[in-house]
């Protein structure tokens, strides 16, 4: 190959250019050392005349071709390669004296035989005489087809996902509007037979009929909860910066009239801020203190503090990735009832309930929502207790990103 | 089959046959089912309003003094019956009071925007739904005052 090199009579890039580089070791190449690097490289690089006939060109291009490097000397590139776009850039860089770039081109020359259509960036740069005018062209083609490939698969599932979340909305939509309907009937028509036949009221008839219209009120509360829990990740709006001391704050407030029912005591400590849904996160804590008021012994005083944790570092149980290497900690302790640790899981998945429904209110969707919520974020959340001393819930989120904090 | 004269005053579209039977027994409970006459979607209403088909008999369907109107119907919806009310002259002045499952905004400024006088979200509870048709009757029979009824016109 150092043979068709010589022969060929590159000028070299110093004799066209008139410029002379100099001061550092690696500009002083040889014949010998540029043509080492010529063929080493995996860049495509064709040198050509102003009339795009082609002095010589690297091994790599030769490979992407198919074809020998020495077949190329004398052909013209245009004639070799006709494109109806390729060829005004070309006369516009020869015009114009400037180098043009293209980016993810796709050729139906190079590479023809990979069974997927390849993909270059590619630039044309002039190298022009003492006078300025453009003696010869060197087009450089760098192979991206892996990367084109990848970014359009990549769009592939982000459009697969986004149809995928119209789907649940759809779906949700049906089940609060079509699956309530019926529903509905059932008690009104309920409500019905009791208004008409007021006297059926202490008889086994409307025992059956309240029963009925008490599972369908139960059905609709389900439905509406599952919804709540599948709209975590289609309703979710984009993260942004929110103090945790604020969202906890408004949690509280929305839970004041059942606070000031128990006269529970409720304490807040200085939160950290985190990228977050800030609804979210005022749903998060809102659950676990309602939570918190809500399984207590019957008399037993409410008493909840939201507090944060030590940030934690990487750690071996943690499954963050190495862009979000910490984790600040939220902890929401109470002194209910507490739950057994054995059923610590089972806590979090919807519909799940450690009680009887007359013993405490509500279908048992909170802390499935929660860790909903929290793993949206990225983050996770648990729950440590012994029955009859109070539970504390754990909840780490990724903490906001300081550049300069976080280790490389 | 109907040898009294009608007193059909209020006439209301709605395809779904539970519902009619709930707001029929709801007037009942206040003593004003005569008062109250269906049809089952936008098309039927337009041609009981203009005795056309099945309601030529101008004696037996005369005009109504209100319509209910619910806006989820097949073939031609609330939305687009009430656009043509309100855009005849002839039928413009029939007060059209909405009584819809929806609660969309969308539909609330929609149907206000084409003339519609009241929007009302359907009650979940009976009892509700008698309550309603009481304030129905009073605020639109005995507050307010309606151009005559359109008994004695003929087409």
């Amino acid at each position: 190959m150092t043979e068709s090199g010589k022969t060929t009579g590159l000028p070299t890039a110093n004799e066209a250019c008139n410029e002379r580089v100099t001061g550092h070791p690696l500009f002083h190449l040889s014949d010998r050392e540029l043509e080492m690097i010529l063929s080493a490289i995996d860049l495509l690089i064709v040198y050509m005349d102003r009339e795009f006939n082609i002095v010589r060109v690297n091994r790599a291009f030769a490979e992407a071709d198919g074809r020998d490097e020495r077949f190329f000397s004398g052909q013209n590139y245009l004639r070799l390669y006709p494109d109806g776009e390729i060829e005004p850039i070309f006369r516009h860089v020869v015009t114009t004296g400037e180098t043009y770039r293209v980016q993810g081109k796709s050729s139906r020359y190079l590479k023809r035989n990979q069974d997927r259509p390849s993909h270059w960036d590619l630039a044309l740069i002039p190298v022009k005489t003492p006078r300025e005018q453009v003696a010869y062209l060197i087009l450089t083609l760098a192979d991206m087809t892996d990367r084109v490939e990848a970014a359009g698969k990549v769009d592939r599932y982000v459009k697969e996902l986004e149809r995928s979340n119209r789907d649940l909305e759809e779906f949700a939509y049906i089940a609060s509007h079509d699956l309530q309907e019926p529903l509905r009937k059932i008690q009104s028509f309920g409500e019905l037979i009791r208004r008409r036949f007021p006297d059926s009221l202490d008889t086994d008839i409307g025992n059956y009929v309240k029963r009925m219209v008490d599972s369908a009120a139960r059905m609709r509360t389900l439905i509406d909860s599952l919804l709540d829990y599948s709209r975590i990740g289609t309703r979710a709006k984009p993260l942004r910066d929110v103090d945790l001391s604020t969202a906890a704050r408004e949690a509280i407030s929305n839970l004041e009239d059942l606070i000031n029912r128990t006269k529970a005591r409720v304490e807040i400590d200085r939160l950290p801020a985190v990228q977050a849904d800030y609804g979210q996160m005022v749903r998060l804590m809102q659950n676990l203190v309602e939570n918190g008021l809500k399984f207590q012994k019957d008399g037993n005083v409410p008493s909840i503090s939201i507090k944060t944790g030590p940030v934690s570092p990487p750690g071996a149980e943690d499954t963050e990735t190495p862009s979000n290497p910490r984790f600040c900690e939220i902890r929401v302790t109470d002194n209910g009832i507490g739950f057994n640790e054995a059923h610590r899981e089972r806590i979090f998945k919807p519909f799940q309930r450690l009680h009887g429904r007359d013993a405490y209110p509500g279908v048992g969707i909170g802390l499935a929502i929660c860790r909903r919520i929290a793993e949206r974020h990225g983050g996770n959340i648990t729950g440590k207790s012994r029955p009859g001393t109070g539970s504390t819930f754990i909840v780490r989120l990724p903490c906001k990103h300081d550049s300069d904090e976080v280790p490389s | 089959m109907n040898m009294k004269p009608p007193i059909a005053k209020i006439l209301m579209a709605e395809d779904d046959p539970d519902d009619q039977l709930l707001i029929r027994e709801a007037f009942r409970e206040c003593g004003m089912e005569d008062y109250l006459r269906f049809v089952e979607n936008g098309e039927e209403l337009m041609d009981y309003l203009h005795n056309r088909e099945d309601y030529a008999d101008v004696i037996n369907f005369p005009k109504p003094v209100l319509i209910l109107l619910d806006l989820n119907m097949p073939r031609k919806d609330g939305r687009e019956a009430l656009e043509e009310i309100k855009k005849e002259a002839g039928l413009r002045a029939i007060p059209v009071v909405i009584l819809t499952t929806s609660k969309s905004e969308r539909d609330v400024v929609l149907c206000y925007d084409l003339g519609a006088n009241s929007f009302i979200t359907k009650p979940e509870k009976q009892e509700t739904l008698v309550n309603l048709v009481r304030d129905l009757e009073k605020y639109w029979f005995k507050i307010v005052e309606l151009p005559g009824p359109a008994e004695g016109k003929t087409a």
